[in-house]
């Protein structure tokens, strides 16, 4: 530390207020969600824990829950492998690297609005570019609903959301494999390996930080998914592309029960401090050996 | 291994690259060939084929109602991204070179922050700023931003200055610098990469974000863009073309950063998770 | 590293100079950051409405003429709301009303949302206005049982929608040679038959991206069912779905129609399914009269392109706008003459020509209406022999709680099909959000 006095602190007061009206808010949101508010009326009735009981007897709840750790999986898994895949083919590129990474980075730089946009004219079944292409080749379209089709609906989203993140695992990992020693290699090389086997059995285990940042990253993300779901499908057929915070956002500003829509935000904050509060202490140590 | 071999190693993932760098152009290709087309020619549904004639009217058509939008959502997050590095490096300065008891509390704090999904405090956020009176207000908007956003660039910023070599820093305080003047005059000019990096970020964050443009505006006066952007949706027999062109004038800005400033967005985005 | 700093600075002065723009005015139409206070200019008059864009934002502009005429030099301030149902509009309207700091009027409908407004203490009732009026006697009982609560009137309807039209593609019922339908029946055989003879044709269109019209093909299948009371008591949450026969009756019907739907549903919105009548994509819709409007405004012809039958005939569904008297506005006479405006025969006709809807009075004659279907609205509305009822969802004969789970349980299951599961969800859903309790106060009148 080079500074020691303590007047300072004025540097931190904004930072300070800022974080503390955060904390503020979710103590409010805690306190909340054990009322039966309904947004209307200016008082509150106390009910304990009627709301999470009336949420966990609830199924939409369940298969909302259900459409997250789908996300969780189906998204996480193939990012990070193909974001993975690609890392490490671009680490072999040298000049041509820099054009297809901002290929496959720029779709990070395009609001979530704008992706569920595009793709929910891909796939509209109707008149989409998926099923004219499809068309084109004289194939019949009429079974293939994509967004319309209760079973696949969550599975055409979760590709746009690859589309739109895959450069960010990309980046992640072209980071690490870079920073490993090329001896490795050479030894590997000599013995004969080739080039999937190498990635496979070398490159792989030892980029485990790369991996745990991106897949960190991309589990948080998936908590966060609202905009992809308000835009693609709101939440439909049915409620089979809904996730926990689109339930919340409903059953709050739409169906007015504010008392509910305060328990579900304060579900959203347990599952996601699951998995931030270990991603966190890791970020600390690294800080606290500086 | 024979040269042949080594030579044929490094092309075949050179093809796949390739053959899925074209399939992760497709969509924006068939967005930007559509947004020029005619009424008539996207009913067609040939949509990798090319216009006939580039209808750039239709970009005209679509920028009229986004117009408003456009304004709002930068009278917006210029404000809130300058603010929020600005009050982030500070605070970073603090945590980081003086000496704080509870610094590595609030940098938790901090951290923890910066990764929690904000639609947590969505509710709580509208009832805040109703009795502050600043819902559908431009203030209103730059506040809520700031609570969700500064965290996180603060976060970045402090990366940057712990990578601030440790040598210079430490002749300046033996030449009895004072803490202000540190800030100013050595530290951030020292670290404008990585306040960079947070700026642009935060932009992109505060610019593209929805849920909270959604529910803390009503009146298309103060509306941000990407709102509006979601409620154009050409009722008639759908218009692509007007659909497609919208969605392309509100992605500019965002995309022009991430070309031009593209080393800086990836650092930004980086920042904290590299090893060195 | 100059350019970067540049850089920096240029933002900077962005920054500043935005920051300027935003201190020196927030909102461009004025009314939320402005106080609204005790100190108000006399000449201003701030409403909230829905009506945006099209024929409807010229139908309430033209009132707005009218009132200023009435008051020259008053100030309209609209804040328009911009997209979606209004769920945020409504935000910050309640908190607006919570915060003492009302509009001098705001667009609402009527049951139990409007109970809501009353029971939360935001409304002054507007007794005074029915009286001088003498309202009651001139419209509907319907309309009075939904806006008169524990003794009092509460708000001032304006324009009338009928729900319970079958529009149809005429010239797919001419080919065919199908008789439009008259009970659920026929309604079943002429989607049949269309689905025979023309398997590209969904015989039935519907647009469930906003899923609220689930809603109304739900209300449908009870009215066909089981009539007008046995609907409104489905609503409201009277009957035990477990056991209702009845209810399962109807259920079992819409599970029949399944099928008919247009397969697409979950990606249109009404009007877009409603286009679906233009292209030929499909065959019958089930909507409210304000498609009438925009069927005009995409190029169809009526009774060429399309036509309706009501459905039942005897029975007229529908809900109805209206103005409540905010309590505390910032300018009461206006607001009350507002009110008034709202009751005469001249602002009725004028605002429901342009809207697409009819009048709330029934003692406009129903020639004024240039289409066959408005007229046959009107006249049923205002003959007094007729079934009349408010429908489920916009016309508050539910909770918009109960409705919401609703309306996602009855999306889900134009996908499964499954009755059983619908049942025991909705039967759920009607215990959790307390349905019943909640609308008692209509059965109690």
């Amino acid at each position: 530390m080079m500074f020691k006095k303590s007047y300072g602190f004025i540097y931190l007061t904004p930072m300070a207020i800022l974080v503390v009206v955060l904390y503020i808010l979710i103590a409010w949101n805690l306190v909340a969600s054990l009322t039966l508010w309904n947004g209307i009326l200016p008082t509150w009735h106390f009910a304990g824990l009627k709301n999470y009981i009336n949420l966990f007897t609830f199924n939409r709840f369940w298969d909302d829950l259900r459409h997250n750790l789908i996300w969780l999986v189906v998204f996480i898994v193939p990012t990070t492998f193909l974001g993975f895949i690609l890392a490490d083919f671009f680490s072999s590129m040298k000049r041509s690297e820099k054009v297809f990474r901002q290929i496959f980075l720029f779709p990070m730089a395009l609001a979530p609005v704008v992706t569920g946009t595009l793709w929910a004219w891909v796939y509209d079944p109707g008149s989409g570019v998926l099923n004219s292409v499809i068309k084109a080749f004289g194939v019949n379209t009429a079974r293939l609903g994509w967004i319309a089709d209760p079973r696949i609906a969550i599975y055409c989203m979760i590709i746009a959301g690859i589309w739109q993140y895959v450069g960010f695992a990309v980046v992640v990992y072209l980071g690490a494999i870079r920073g490993l020693p090329t001896e490795m290699y050479e030894a590997a090389r000599l013995d004969g390996a080739g080039r999937v086997r190498i990635m496979f059995s070398i490159t792989f285990p030892n980029v485990g930080h790369g991996t745990l940042i991106s897949t960190t990253m991309l589990a948080i993300f998936t908590m966060k998914v609202f905009d992809l779901v308000y835009i693609m499908t709101g939440g439909g057929p049915g409620d089979k592309t809904e996730v926990l915070p689109f339930l919340m956002y409903q059953i709050a500003y739409s169906q007015r029960d504010f008392g509910m829509g305060t328990a579900i935000s304060i579900v959203i904050l347990v599952l996601a401090a699951a998995m931030v509060i270990p991603y966190s202490r890791w970020a600390i140590s690294k800080w606290v050996q500086e | 291994m024979s040269e042949v071999t080594e030579r044929n190693q490094n092309r075949w993932p050179f093809v796949i690259v390739i053959v899925l760098a074209v399939l992760w152009l497709v969509p924006v290709y068939a967005m930007v060939v559509t947004s020029l087309k005619t009424q008539t020619e996207v009913a067609n549904q040939q949509y990798l084929a090319p216009p006939a004639a580039p209808q750039v009217a239709n970009f005209g058509a679509a920028f009229s109602p986004l117009r408003r939008g456009i304004i709002n959502s930068l009278i917006i997050t210029l404000p809130a991204t300058f603010l929020a590095v600005l009050i982030g490096s500070l605070a970073a300065y603090y945590l980081i070179f003086f000496q704080f008891r509870y610094a590595t509390l609030v940098f938790f704090a901090i951290v923890f922050a910066s990764f929690l999904p904000y639609q947590v405090v969505l509710i709580p956020l509208t009832q805040l700023l109703n009795t502050l009176r600043l819902l559908d207000t431009y203030a209103g908007l730059i506040f809520a931003y700031l609570i969700v956003n500064t965290p996180m660039a603060a976060l970045i910023i402090a990366t940057f200055f712990m990578k601030a070599p440790k040598s210079f820093l430490e002749a300046a305080a033996i030449d009895g610098c004072k803490p202000f003047p540190f800030y100013r005059m050595i530290l951030v000019p020292m670290s404008i990469p990585g306040i960079v990096s947070a700026a642009i970020l935060v932009f992109v964050q505060i610019y593209n974000e929805f849920l909270l443009a959604l529910a803390l505006t009503l009146s298309p006066a103060v509306q941000p863009v990407m709102p509006t952007l979601a409620s154009l949706r050409g009722s008639q027999v759908a218009q692509w073309q007007i659909q497609m062109a919208g969605a392309i004038i509100v992605s500019v800005i965002p995309l022009l950063v991430f070309i031009f400033l593209s080393r800086y967005f990836i650092s930004g985005l980086m920042a904290g998770y590299s090893k060195e | 590293m100059k350019v970067l700093r540049s850089l920096f600075l240029l933002l900077l002065v962005l920054a500043v100079t935005a920051g300027m723009a935003f201190a020196s005015g927030s909102t461009e139409s004025g009314g939320s950051s402005s106080s609204g206070g005790t100190a108000a200019p006399a000449k201003q008059f701030l409403i909230y409405d829905y009506w945006t864009a099209g024929g409807e934002k010229q139908a309430i502009d033209a009132l707005f003429k009218m009132f200023k005429d009435k008051h020259p030099g008053v100030e309209i301030l609209e804040n328009q709301v911009a997209g979606g149902g209004g769920s945020n509009m409504l935000a910050v309207l309640i908190g607006k009303l919570q915060s003492h700091n009302p509009p001098d009027a705001f667009q609402a409908s009527m049951g139990s949302q409007l109970k809501d407004y009353a029971d939360a203490g935001y409304l002054d009732p507007v007794d005074s206005i029915w009286q001088s009026t003498n309202y009651a006697n001139n419209i509907d009982p319907m309309w009075v049982k939904m806006m008169k609560f524990d003794g009092h009137y509460w708000t001032v309807p304006l324009n009338a929608h009928r729900t319970n039209w079958l529009w149809y593609n005429k010239k797919i019922f001419d080919q065919l040679n199908l008789k439009p339908p008259t009970d659920f029946n026929s309604l079943l055989a002429d989607a049949k038959a269309i689905k025979a003879e023309m398997p590209n044709v969904a015989p039935i269109s519907l647009g469930v991206k906003e899923k609220v019209w689930s809603t109304y093909i739900f209300d449908m299948v009870d009215l066909l069912t089981g009539g007008v009371d046995f609907m409104q008591k489905v609503d409201s949450g009277v009957i035990d779905y477990k056991t209702d026969p009845t209810f399962r009756k109807a259920m079992e019907r819409y599970a029949e129609l399944l099928p008919y739907f247009y397969p697409y549903s979950s990606t249109k919105t009404w009007d877009q399914a409603a286009a679906l009548l233009k292209t030929g994509d499909a065959a019958m819709y089930w909507m409210g009269d304000w498609v009438l409007g925009y069927f005009l405004s995409i190029g169809m012809k009526p009774e060429v392109d399309f036509s309706a039958v009501a459905l039942p005939g005897n029975v007229w569904e529908g809900h109805a706008d209206s103005f409540p008297m905010p309590k505390g506005a910032p300018h009461p006479q206006l607001a009350k003459d507002w009110l008034e405006m709202l009751t005469t025969v001249e602002a009725q006709k004028t605002f429901n020509l342009i809207k697409g809807s009819v009048t709330i009075l029934n003692n406009v004659p129903s020639n004024i209406y240039p289409d066959p279907y408005r007229k046959l609205s009107a006249d049923t509305l205002h003959s007094g022999n007729a079934q009349v009822t408010s429908d489920g969802f916009h016309g508050g004969l539910m909770t918009a709680n109960f409705g919401g789970d609703l309306q996602n349980i009855l999306t889900q299951f134009l996908s499964d099909g499954n009755v059983d599961n619908a049942i025991n969800q909705i039967a759920n859903a009607a215990q959790r959000d307390n349905l019943k309790q909640n609308m008692s106060w209509y059965w109690a009148q």
